[in-house]
C-alpha cells in the first residue's frame, strides 16, 4: 500500500501541572495507515480522540508517545505540512479581510509566486462558488460561505492530502449537499482525504474506510462492508389485500411485520424464502422486493459503542 | 558596553545556540523562516490597522498634538517646548498602550477564535509566527508613532524655532524603547490570556517607567528584598533609558555613546525576549 498518512502508536495524555496525577488519556496507542487516494473517516462520540488525532497530525499539539508521517515526512517537519490542506471545524478567519485577500495570505504562507496565487485563487473561488463574493468582507459571510472559503484555503496549495474536520457541521441541507459534492469532486481528482464527522450517513456515502474511536482507542477499522458484514437474513417485501397472508407468513418466516401497508417477512433459509414467495403469489399479493438487509453504519456504531460500555 | 548589556548579549547567544541545537528544524528553516516572518508581520499589520479603535487613537493623537498649540498663555518659546515634551510623552504613552493592547489581542485571540489553526497547519513554524507577530505589532506602533512625530515636525518646522533633528532622534529612541517593551509583553502573551497580558503589560509599564529608582532601592535593600529588586530590575525593561524628552525640549545633544548603549542593551533584551517567547509558544498546545 502506498501510504499517504501513517500513525504509529500515537498516544496523547493531557497533564495539568496544577492537578498532578496521571492526566487524561485522549488518545491511546493509535496505529492507522491511510493509502494515497483513499478517503477514510474517523468517527466516534465526543471526546473519543478524533480532533486530538487531527491536531497531532497538523502539529498543533504534540503526541506524548508515538510517531506519525504525512507523505513520508515526519509530522514535526515543515515539509509534511507543505502537502496538506486543513479545514477546521467551524472555521474562523481574520474577518476584516475579504475572501480573495485571505486566500492570497495563505498562498503566501506556502511561498506560492504571485502569478500562481492569482490563478489558484480564481480557480478555487469558482470551485466553491464564491467568485462573485470575493470582495465581500468575511464578517459578512454566512456559515456556509465560511465553510466554503475554508475549503478553498485548504486547497490553496493543491495538497495531496486533505484533512477535513466536520466539513458539513452547521450547514443547511443545501450547503451540506454542496460540500459533499465538492468532496466527491476532490476524490475524483485523486486526493487523499481524512475526514472527521458525526454525520454517519455522510460518512457512509463518502468514505472508502471508516475508523471507529472510543475513549482514545481504535475499536474498529475497515470498509463499510467489512465492518457491517454480510447479513444472512433475506427480506421479502410484499403488498396484499388478503388479510390472512400476514398470519400465514408467520408460519414460515423468522419475523414478520406490517409497515406502511407493506408486509416485511425475514428468513435465513433459502427453502423458506421460496415458500414465502410462492405463498405471496398464491394469495394474489404483489412481490415488491427481495433483498439482503445490511445494517447501517449508524446501527454498527451504536452496536460497537454498546458493546464497549457493557 | 556595560555589564548589563554584555549579560543580555551573552544570554541571547546562548539561548539562540540552545534553540538551534534542540530544535534542529528551526536552524534548517531559517532560509524559509525570514520570508515567512515578514508574511505573518504583513498580515498582522494589515489586520490591526483596519481596526477602528486604532484609527481613532491615531486621529486622537494628531488632534491632541495640534491642540497643544492652543496653549496660548505660554510664551512662544515655551509653547514649542511644551509641544516637544508633551508630544514625546504622548508618543511613549500611546505607543506603549497600543503595544499592550495589540499584543494582548493577537496571539491569545488567535488561539481563542481558533484562527491559529489555519495558520499553523501551513508550513509556518511557531517561532516564525511569534516573531512575525512581533514585527507586525512594531509596524502598527510605528504607524502611530510616525503620524505623531510627523505632526510634531510639521508644527515645529512651521514655527521655525526648533531644530527638528533632536526631536526626531528622541522620538525614534522612544519608538525603540516601545519596541523593547513590546517584546516583553509579547513573550507574556504567548502563554497568557488577553486579560492577563493586559494586566501584566500595565505592571511592566509602571515598573519599567520607575526603573530609574531601582539602583538606589537595591542599594538600600537587604537579603531577599535585595535579590527580588535585582531580579525585577534585570527582567523588566528600563523604559526610562529611552526617555530623551528633556534633551529634545532643551535642544541638548544626545551623546552617541549613550545612544549606542541604549541600542545594544535594547537589542539584547529584545533577542532574549523573542527567544523566550518562541520557546514558550513552541511548547504550547493550541
Amino acid at each position: 500500500m502506498d501510504t499517504a498518512i501513517s500513525m504509529q502508536g500515537l498516544t496523547k495524555i493531557y497533564r495539568s501541572p496544577l492537578r498532578g496525577g496521571k492526566g487524561v488519556k485522549a488518545l491511546d496507542d493509535l496505529t492507522l495507515d491511510i493509502a494515497r487516494g483513499e478517503t477514510l473517516s474517523i468517527i466516534g462520540p465526543n471526546g473519543s480522540g478524533k480532533t486530538t488525532t487531527l491536531k497531532i497530525l497538523l502539529g498543533l499539539i504534540y503526541p506524548t508517545f508515538g510517531t506519525a508521517a504525512i507523505l513520508g515526512e515526519s509530522i514535526f517537519t515543515r515539509r509534511a505540512r507543505e502537502g496538506v490542506g486543513f479545514l477546521p471545524e467551524e472555521p474562523y478567519f481574520y474577518d476584516c479581510f475579504n475572501g480573495e485577500e485571505l486566500l492570497d495570505y495563505y498562498g503566501k504562507l506556502f511561498g506560492l509566486p504571485g502569478k500562481v496565487r492569482r490563478k489558484r485563487i480564481e480557480e478555487l473561488l469558482t470551485l466553491v462558488g464564491l467568485a462573485e463574493r470575493r470582495k465581500a468582507p468575511l464578517r459578512e459571510y454566512s456559515k456556509g460561505m465560511r465553510q466554503r472559503v475554508g475549503l478553498a484555503q485548504a486547497l490553496i496549495n493543491d495538497p495531496e492530502v486533505l484533512i477535513l474536520d466536520e466539513p458539513t457541521s452547521g450547514l443547511d441541507p443545501e450547503g451540506a449537499y454542496q460540500m459533499r459534492r465538492l468532496i466527491r469532486e476532490l476524490q475524483q481528482r485523486g486526493k487523499t482525504i481524512l475526514l472527521c464527522s458525526h454525520f454517519l450517513a455522510q460518512v457512509e456515502d463518502l468514505c472508502d474506510r471508516v475508523a471507529i474511536l472510543d475513549r482514545g482507542r481504535l475499536k474498529a477499522c475497515g470498509t463499510i462492508s467489512e465492518l457491517v458484514g454480510e447479513s444472512r437474513q433475506i427480506r421479502v417485501v410484499a403488498a396484499s389485500q388478503e388479510g390472512s397472508l400476514l398470519n400465514e407468513l408467520r408460519g414460515l418466516a423468522k419475523s414478520v411485520e406490517e409497515r406502511d401497508g407493506k408486509i416485511l417477512a425475514e428468513t435465513d433459509e433459502e427453502e423458506r424464502l421460496l415458500q414465502m414467495i410462492d405463498l405471496v403469489r398464491a394469495r394474489g399479493g404483489r412481490l415488491l422486493e427481495v433483498l439482503r438487509p445490511r445494517p447501517t453504519l449508524e446501527e454498527l456504531f451504536i452496536q460497537v459503542m454498546t458493546e464497549e460500555r457493557e | 558596553m556595560n555589564t548589563g548589556t554584555l549579560i543580555y548579549m551573552v544570554a541571547a547567544l546562548l539561548l539562540l545556540a540552545a534553540i538551534i541545537l534542540v530544535r534542529r528544524q528551526i536552524a534548517v528553516g531559517i532560509t524559509h523562516g525570514i520570508p515567512t516572518v515578514f508574511r505573518v508581520a504583513g498580515m498582522t499589520f494589515a489586520e490591526t490597522r483596519r481596526r477602528r479603535i486604532l484609527q481613532a487613537i491615531i486621529l486622537l493623537a494628531a488632534v491632541m498634538l495640534v491642540g497643544m498649540l492652543g496653549l496660548t498663555w505660554l510664551s512662544p518659546g515655551e509653547q514649542e517646548k511644551a509641544l516637544v515634551s508633551g508630544g514625546l510623552d504622548l508618543v511613549f504613552l500611546l505607543g506603549t498602550l497600543v503595544a499592550i493592547f495589540v499584543c494582548a489581542f493577537l496571539i491569545p485571540t488567535d488561539i481563542d477564535k481558533r484562527t491559529i489553526y489555519s495558520v499553523l497547519s501551513k508550513p509556518v513554524s511557531r517561532w516564525e509566527f511569534v516573531v512575525g507577530k512581533y514585527f507586525g505589532t512594531l509596524a502598527v506602533v510605528g504607524l502611530l508613532v510616525g503620524v505623531m512625530l510627523l505632526v510634531q515636525m510639521i508644527v515645529l518646522v512651521v514655527s521655525q524655532r526648533y531644530q527638528v533633528a533632536e526631536v526626531l532622534e528622541a522620538g525614534l529612541l522612544a519608538y525603540f524603547g516601545i519596541a523593547v517593551f513590546t517584546s516583553a509583553v509579547l513573550a507574556v502573551s504567548t502563554i497568557a490570556s488577553s486579560l492577563t497580558t493586559v494586566i501584566i503589560g500595565f505592571i511592566l509599564w509602571m515598573v519599567g517607567s520607575l526603573q530609574s529608582m531601582s539602583h538606589s532601592m537595591i542599594a538600600h535593600a537587604e537579603g531577599w528584598n535585595r535579590a527580588l529588586l535585582t531580579a525585577i530590575s534585570a527582567i523588566v525593561p528600563h523604559l526610562d533609558k529611552y526617555d530623551f524628552r528633556v534633551e529634545a525640549a532643551e535642544q541638548l545633544a544626545i551623546h552617541a555613546v549613550q545612544v549606542e548603549r541604549v541600542l545594544l542593551h535594547g537589542i539584547g533584551y529584545v533577542a532574549v525576549c523573542l527567544v523566550i517567547a518562541a520557546l514558550l509558544f513552541n511548547e504550547r498546545q493550541v
